[in-house]
């Protein structure tokens, strides 16, 4: 996998969730599953040794080199410690690996394909996380890819399995299958009308978990919400994936029928919003990832609602993952100030160059509707 | 509501002031993982931990997930 840098020595990446999106005005932007596995009689990353991360490490490596497994052989292997900061950033916002493997220390390795739709993480919080991220509500396609990639390993590394409690992982939370699929939905209806508590009491009773976007512990950003299986024990893979297809379809109906409600009796308040994000926009000299983000919400919901403004979907999850937004997150204390200040100085330019980009885009585009072309 | 306030329990799971000292005295044979260390960390050091500590194990999954036995997919291959 190559991490393309820009004349600006910016790190750019655009995964499949990204540059493949096929529905209009999605609420949901991407799907996401990871499956837990561990090696048999090595130590979980978090109690082994440098030579211990390093064996494990070689051994699922090798696997790629495998001229019988497809699916592996297709994997690059990128060697996460060995990145600066922007490129781990890159990496994370793009959510391709998670925070806390890229600020674990050495022998940390991203096996990832090159539409950036599958990865294994090597030595994160379990020796191996497969994950398959794809764009829109996509359960089973998630859960067809990681599948995939989880037999071919399982046919050629000894992955340590009980017949009672399932697949052995670090964390208990993770037991059992070693399942998480989690959506990310936009929300922007539902925090404008307040109805949020009233959607997540439903969402926590469907057997679901809400999360900020860098996971525990991280911000959300721009009415973009995280939501989890809470459970990976009792229930078989299947099942894990219809319920939480079945949450995320509640998720879109709360969140359509909150524009709904929107546009029929609080129209004006959005304009005044809309207004109100183009002034900061206009004359920020500094945003935090947040800031930001917020910004581009109120810019999507006006447009998703038919105000004029140019934030299209596509715009919206590359800015998402392009704010850096983990900037803070991934640097040390030493440089984490200077960082931070860099990134926050540089957004509102970045903002209104994509905007201006956007705006170049439809404009093109109308004339060419208009010409017959 | 903060979304990061609705996280995942924490170590405290394991917690069991009931627990016999035979099995408070644990060591994993192969990690070393000791029952207070799981109290302190709340994870497990290795695939043997859930075999040394497996009553334990047993109670803290119906905490977590309202049930102890696996009922998804099993292995593959060779290593199956």
């Amino acid at each position: 996998m190559s991490l393309d840098k820009k004349d600006s020595g910016q790190t750019k990446l655009t995964p499949a969730w990204i540059s493949d999106q096929t529905v209009d005005e999605p609420v949901i932007l991407s799907t996401r599953l990871r499956l837990a596995r561990n090696l048999d009689r090595f130590p979980f990353p978090h109690l082994a040794d440098d030579k211990t991360l390093k064996a494990v490490a070689e051994t699922v490596e090798a696997t790629t080199h495998d001229r019988r497994a497809r699916s592996l052989r297709s994997l690059t292997s990128v060697q996460v410690s060995g990145l600066n900061d922007a490129q781990k950033a890159a990496l994370v916002d793009s959510h391709l690996v998670s925070l806390l493997h890229v600020t674990s220390g050495s022998h940390r390795v991203a096996l990832v394909d090159d539409n950036h739709t599958v990865s294994i993480m090597i030595n994160e919080e379990d020796h191996i996380r497969i994950q398959a991220i794809l764009p829109g509500l996509m359960p089973e396609s998630a859960w067809h890819e990681a599948d995939r990639l989880d037999d071919a390993l399982s046919q050629r590394l000894p992955i340590a399995f009980h017949k009672h409690f399932g697949y052995l992982t670090a964390s208990l939370a993770n037991a059992g299958t070693g399942m998480r699929i989690s959506v990310m939905a936009h929300l922007p209806g539902l925090v404008f009308l307040e109805k949020l508590e009233a959607t997540w009491q439903a969402a926590r009773a469907l057997g679901t978990t809400v999360r900020g976007l860098y996971g525990e512990g991280g911000d959300q950003h721009g009415d973009v919400y995280q939501i989890s299986n809470s459970t990976s024990v009792g229930l078989p893979e299947k099942q894990i994936v219809g319920r939480m297809k079945a949450v995320a379809q509640f998720l879109q109906i709360e969140e359509e029928s909150a524009r709904h409600i929107i546009r029929t009796v609080r129209m004006s308040d959005v304009r005044y919003q809309v207004d109100e994000a183009e002034f900061r926009l206009k004359t920020a000299t500094a945003l935090t990832a947040s800031e930001a983000m917020a910004i581009l919400s109120t810019l999507r919901l006006g447009k998703l609602l038919g105000v004029q403004t140019s934030v299209s979907h596509r715009m919206f999850c590359e800015m998402l993952a392009s704010l850096r937004g983990s900037v803070g997150l991934i640097a040390n204390k030493k440089d984490r100030a200077r960082d931070i200040f860099f990134e926050d100085n540089r957004r509102p330019a970045k903002l209104r160059n994509r905007l201006r980009q956007e705006r170049a885009g439809s404009s093109i585009k109308t004339s060419k509707k208009a010409s017959g072309e | 509501m903060n979304p990061s306030d609705i996280s995942e329990p924490g170590p405290g799971y394991f917690s069991d002031s009931t627990m016999p000292d035979s099995i408070e005295s644990l060591i994993c044979p192969g990690c070393g993982t000791s029952m207070s260390d799981l109290y302190k960390d709340g994870r497990m050091g290795c695939a043997e931990c859930y075999v040394t500590f497996s009553s334990t194990v047993h109670r803290a999954l119906i905490v977590l997930h309202g049930a102890h036995q696996h009922v998804g997919k099993t292995l593959l291959g060779e290593f199956g």
